[in-house]
């Protein structure tokens, strides 16, 4: 501490001595007569030339300002005024200025800034508190001058960035104060909103992760292109919040979507985690997102399953979400500016699944300067470069590698370990199921194994911007999991000379994409986002025995035993998106999209026979169009159709959506959605894993495979007031052609075996209520959530209908964050009904016509068994390391998963020994620590 | 003002909404339907017709999971009726839940025999039909020459023999071989002890040997069985050895496990050492 002062105290007396720490880097060059008090001086500066003015009210509006300057640089101006009046200025890592009279000044405004005092309503026409053109000139000493607008019901449009890096904000909100009128920026981070009353309105702007700011218009501004800079938010309390609620006080906004929510990856660090930063798992935290299944990173949204749920890194397809068996999601936060999660009812802009939508926009990378940083933990290690290429050009890269370090090999050896059977009946090793709970037989045979496995993940981005209407930008996505248990038993020499067993068991996956966009800003009316992307999927897996023997001779001969399987999706995909504010209060979105898709599946057995060998190329294309109409001040609506033609069916889906909300009071909105969706590219989850890998695609073939429908009604509401938001929301999904795989070889080894794949078809239907109640302000954060919910499959071959597997009735979640000083703490509670499962009953025996005796099980009804509920408390400690400067150079985080190691079944495994069927329960993680150390560099 | 003093009811209101959905769900919570007790108490039989043979058909109990004999218990002093349509006839209970009918000439080809007894109360049933027997059941060879396996040892090739037949390969088929020699030798160096074997080769015309099919050395019997499907997805459906978790194929209506009849065709095979 004695270290702390003295350095706080070292770097005060140079402040003071060079009168800024940091260097102030603005260019701006200050123009006009002022005859006022400097407190109003400086909020004419904040307001014009959109700084980060911090002051004493009460202190400085004892000091004047009676001055002219004629393209006088902002330096010189503080450098100036403060001197006259005896004080300093201070200018923080993001640029914020302090007026200050002595260095322990910056502290308490710092306080102040964090918590602003509330401020006085306006009128329905803001006057600005100092007026903010050049020529005018404002006594200090007067009433303030009433200034009438120079232009009403005008167009403005801009761009919203980060302030710190130049970074587009997508999807903040820019709301005019005092009016119902209000827009979101695109995925560029531009925005278009006509009929503004006013060129005295005030803007406010919010978005998740910055703090709220307010831009005053003006008779000049207007007539350009706006750029309105956010700053980072030091508090990092605010990570997932329901999109509309983002603002703050009561500037309700008309921003009103159905069953949204948004995370900023940047603040992620503050959750517990299992050993990185999780952008998909922290969705799992809230209603409607299941939270009790360790083993899937994808998310199961209202009933669904992860692949029901369409991920788009920068616009193209994901196929493989998740790391490490599923533990992990496969998108590193370091590379990720702003992720949106549809939970249902979306938009015709989106199409191809039943449950969601997960849309990821990668960073553009510092528009200003060049940024490193690298996070370790136990799990990986994670860097990233970003900067500026030139004026027009940026880029990112991002790296994430894993080792083999004490968390990754507990969750390896899960999927790994091995057992000994002690005769019986038999059995074989395998990996669990994924996603669904469930029970299966294991066993097999014990020995050493030496994996060698791994993960990474690389992301790079280049962004061009030649003028301010065009965009262009490369994205590149490639994660790749190899995970690796296999063995080299070498024999003894005795053995005719030697030789070696080779037992591989290696499985690959992982998914490469690629995209190109072009954006433009035809008109402040009409902007065009265009993408072509590639994306390819691939999944290996080698399950195999080869036994090299040398005779006498010293000749070796190699016999292969074993199966292989591959599973590959690439999809070439163009698409075109377009918003077009054709009329006040009306916009209209339309676009057109193609894809191409080939998807193969091969299992092959001893090298040469090939059991399936399925290969199919689909083609899918479409147009949707979306009105997004506010026909008065209080309803949004809006309707929406997309079709789709899929080649494999030669038919055309249709898929009508409507999403509306209802503004009742600035607290209170009514929301409601409803839609038709089509899925044609399913993920099949085996039934039975030992035989290969656990899951694969397929693409609907409208026969033994149908095009999955969806129908989703959602209405709820969601009440707000100044630091709460409760929110209520019930869906009913109805499901047809949902399709489950089962897979039975006849045959043995000596006949031949063949391989009968059938894919039986069902329907099925999902409902539920969520209910989130939230704190969003203040140094304590967090909610409550609650989710009833029923997910019923109907299956003729099942005897029809049962729970799907991914079936949870309660799920009860809280999350608690609190920041104090650099210190963040954070803990949440899961609760969750136990999964169901089919179990066997009973077992019997019978004897073959040749004598040989056979066991059999009866089993349950299907899933008509529940594991025992699921409860996990995870907590988590971080401090921020700050320079003195208040730059945020990195954290160091402590994790606790699982706190009080309670052992949550993850499947059942059933092994039969001398007859006797044995059950024991495969758990998911106990209690796992894990520390985490982020650090930046600029 | 008339904003605040309506919140109530928007609050009453989503309650109102919010209780009348979770009331909706809770009415219409379906009862799953879990492990039914008549499950566990089904009896499992074991019945095969061959013409030419006596009639025997075994009763057991089902096993608890963790039982640890072999087969289930036998159940007894049942009343086991097989039917060929014209005649019934009442098996006898020869050893404790072996029910069997000594006149060899009660199975005919072609005919279809249906079981029935009573059990708890309530009627276990089933049906079956003698399949015809195959036609022109050939091998290539009278004599197997198989080399002697074990770990590191590299014998000479084996040379296959082939077996066919005439009759249609849409049948389902079963091979079973029976070592009748007295003096027998193992085929390789870890050999269990002796026991007959049976291959269901499903819908094929042809059938080539391989090396593991012959532990010993001998004369065997080996004969081609046209089976029913019943018996080959009974058989081969999962059990005990299975990963996955589905009931076992039966024909046996309130029971488990299988009652067929099959017709053989058969040839005498010598296997040696090579």
């Amino acid at each position: 501490m004695k270290k702390l002062a003295l350095i706080l105290l070292l770097t005060g007396i140079t402040a003071l001595t060079a009168s800024a720490q940091g260097e102030l880097k603005s260019t701006v060059l200050v123009n006009g007569s002022y005859t006022t008090t400097l407190d109003l001086f400086l909020d004419n500066l904040a307001s014009k030339y959109h700084l980060q003015i911090v002051f004493n009210r009460g202190l400085v509006s004892r000091f004047d300002v009676v001055e002219h300057y004629d393209n006088e640089p902002l330096k010189n101006v503080l450098n100036q005024v403060c001197k006259a009046n005896d004080l300093h200025y201070w200018v923080d890592a993001d640029q914020v200025i302090y007026v200050i009279k002595e260095p322990q000044d910056v502290t308490a405004l710092k306080k102040m800034r964090a918590n602003p005092p509330p401020e006085n309503p306006d009128s329905p026409i803001p006057i600005p508190k100092s007026t903010v053109s050049s020529a005018i000139i404002v006594h200090n000493d007067g009433p303030a001058v009433k200034i009438m607008p120079k232009s009403v019901n005008f167009t403005i449009s801009g761009k919203v960035i980060d302030q710190g890096t130049g970074e587009s904000l997508p999807a903040s909100i820019i709301t005019i104060r005092n009016s119902k009128i209000s827009t979101t920026t695109n995925v560029d981070g531009n925005f278009t909103i006509v009929n503004v009353p006013a060129d005295t309105c005030k803007l406010d702007i919010t978005y998740m992760g910055y703090r709220a700011d307010t831009f005053e218009l003006t008779p000049e501004n207007i007539k350009e292109n706006i750029t309105i800079g956010l700053f980072a938010s030091n508090k990092a309390l605010n990570e997932v919040v329901i999109n509309d609620k983002r603002t703050e006080s009561l500037m309700s906004t008309d921003k009103r979507r159905v069953s949204v929510l948004q995370i900023s990856p940047q603040k992620l660090e503050t959750l517990p985690s299992l050993g990185e930063k999780d952008i998909l798992r922290s969705f799992q935290l809230m209603p409607g997102v299941s939270g009790s299944n360790e083993s899937s990173s994808g998310v199961y949204v209202r009933g669904g399953t992860p692949d029901q749920n369409l991920v788009l890194f920068d616009g193209f397809t994901v196929y493989q979400v998740d790391h490490l068996y599923g533990f992990f999601s496969a998108f590193n936060s370091n590379a990720v500016k702003d992720v949106t999660l549809y939970k249902g009812g979306f938009s015709a802009k989106y199409g191809g699944r039943l449950s969601s939508v997960t849309d990821m926009v990668g960073k553009e990378g510092n528009k200003k300067e060049a940024n490193y940083g690298i996070d370790l933990s136990l799990l990986s290690a994670n860097a990233f470069a970003e900067m500026p290429l030139g004026n027009q050009s940026t880029l990112l890269l991002a790296y994430r590698h894993s080792y083999q370090g004490p968390l990754y090999n507990k969750i390896f050896q899960k999927f790994n370990s091995t057992q000994t059977t002690s005769g019986g009946g038999g059995g074989g090793t395998g990996g669990p199921p994924r996603g669904g709970g469930g029970g299966r037989f294991g066993g097999g045979s014990s020995s050493v194994t030496v994996p060698t496995s791994y993960f990474y993940d690389l992301n790079a981005k280049y962004t061009y911007t030649p003028d301010q209407k065009n965009l262009f930008s490369w994205s590149l996505y490639q994660g790749n999991d190899n995970l690796d248990n296999s063995r080299i038993l070498n024999l003894p020499s005795f053995f005719a000379g030697g030789g070696n067993l080779n037992s591989t068991d290696k499985t690959t996956y992982g998914n490469l994409g690629s995209s190109l966009k072009w954006s433009r800003q035809w008109s402040p009316k009409l902007y065009s986002n265009t993408l072509l992307s590639y994306s390819t999927y691939h999944s290996d897996r080698n399950n195999s025995t080869a036994l090299t023997s040398t005779n006498a001779s010293g000749v070796s001969t190699t016999v292969n035993s074993g199966t292989f399987e591959t599973n590959n999706v690439k999809d070439l995909s163009f698409k075109s998106d377009w918003e077009w504010q054709f009329k006040n209060n009306y916009k209209l979105l339309f676009g057109t999209f193609v894809s191409h898709q080939d998807v193969a599946y091969n299992y092959s057995q001893n090298d040469t026979s090939i059991l399936v060998d399925q290969h199919r190329q689909a083609v899918t294309g479409g147009v949707y169009t979306e009105v997004e109409a506010n026909p008065t001040d209080k309803l949004q609506i809006k309707p929406g159709v997309r079709t789709t033609y899929y080649n494999q069916t030669s038919k055309l889906y249709f898929e009508p959506r409507l999403s509306a909300t209802y503004t009742v009071t600035d607290q209170l909105t009514l929301k409601a959605s409803t839609g038709r969706f089509n899925q044609f590219t399913d993920k099949v989850i085996r039934e039975d894993v030992l035989s290969g890998s656990r899951d694969f695609w397929v693409l609907a073939n409208g026969s033994t495979i149908p095009v999955a429908t969806a129908n989703h009604y959602i209405s709820g509401f969601s009440y707000e007031t100044k630091d709460f938001l409760v929110d209520v929301e019930g869906y009913y999904k109805q499901l047809g052609g949902l399709t489950q795989y089962s897979e039975r070889q006849t045959g043995n080894r000596r006949t031949g075996i063949t391989l009968e794949q059938h894919f039986y078809t069902g329907t099925g239907y999902t409902r539920g209520v969520e209910v989130l109640l939230q704190k969003t302000r203040g140094n304590y954060t967090g909610w409550i959530s609650y989710t009833l919910a029923d997910a019923i499959n109907n299956f003729a071959i099942y005897g029809g209908e049962f729970p799907a597997n991914q079936d949870t009735k309660h799920e009860f979640k809280t999350v608690h964050m609190y920041k104090y000083g650099r210190w963040s703490f954070a803990a949440t509670w899961i609760f969750a009904t136990g999964r169901p499962y089919t179990a066997p009953l009973s077992s019997f025996t019978i004897n073959d016509y040749a004598g040989n005796s056979h066991n059999y099980l009866t089993i349950s009804a299907e899933n008509g068994e529940r594991l025992p509920n699921y409860s996990r408390l995870d907590a988590a400690v971080t401090y921020d390391l700050i320079k003195t400067d208040s730059r945020k150079i990195g954290s160091i985080g402590f994790s606790l998963f699982n706190m009080y190691n309670r052992a949550n079944v993850w499947y059942k495994q059933y092994t039969i020994v001398n007859n006797q069927v044995i059950t024991s329960n495969v758990d998911y993680l106990g209690f796992t620590p894990n520390i985490t150390l982020s650090l930046r560099w600029k | 003002m008339e904003i605040k003093k309506s919140l109530p009811y928007y609050y009453l209101s989503a309650m109102v909404l919010f209780f009348a959905i979770g009331a909706l769900l809770s009415a219409c919570q379906k009862t799953n339907t879990t492990t039914t007790v008549s499950g566990i108490n089904k009896p499992v039989v074991e019945g095969y017709l061959v013409p030419g043979t006596k009639t025997l058909v075994k009763v057991y109990y089902q096993k608890y999971l963790d039982d640890t004999i072999t087969y289930g218990f036998p159940i007894t002093g049942l009343k086991l009726n097989i039917s060929d349509g014209t005649n019934t006839v009442q098996l006898v209970e020869t050893t404790p839940g072996n029910y069997t009918w000594g006149d060899t000439t009660f199975i005919q080809e072609k005919k279809t025999y249906t079981l029935n007894f009573t059990y708890q109360g309530s009627t276990v049933s089933s049906k079956t039909t003698v399949p015809d027997k195959p036609t022109g059941f050939k091998a290539s060879d009278t004599l197997q020459r198989v080399p002697f396996r074990g770990a590191g040892i590299t014998g000479s090739t084996f040379v296959p023999l082939t077996f066919s037949w005439t009759s249609p390969a849409s049948w389902f088929y079963l091979m079973v071989y029976k070592n009748t020699s007295t003096a027998m030798y193992p085929t390789n160096a870890n050999s269990n002890p002796y026991h007959d074997n049976e291959t269901l080769i499903g819908q094929v015309a042809i059938f080539n040997t391989q090396p593991t099919l012959f532990a010993y050395t001998g004369t065997y019997k080996v004969q081609l069985f046209h089976i029913n499907q019943e018996y080959n997805d009974a058989i081969s459906a999962g059990g005990g050895t299975s990963l996955s978790l589905t009931n076992p194929s039966t024909n046996i209506v309130n029971g488990l496990g299988i009652f067929t009849s099959m017709q053989a065709a058969t040839l005498m095979l010598d296997v040696q050492l090579q």
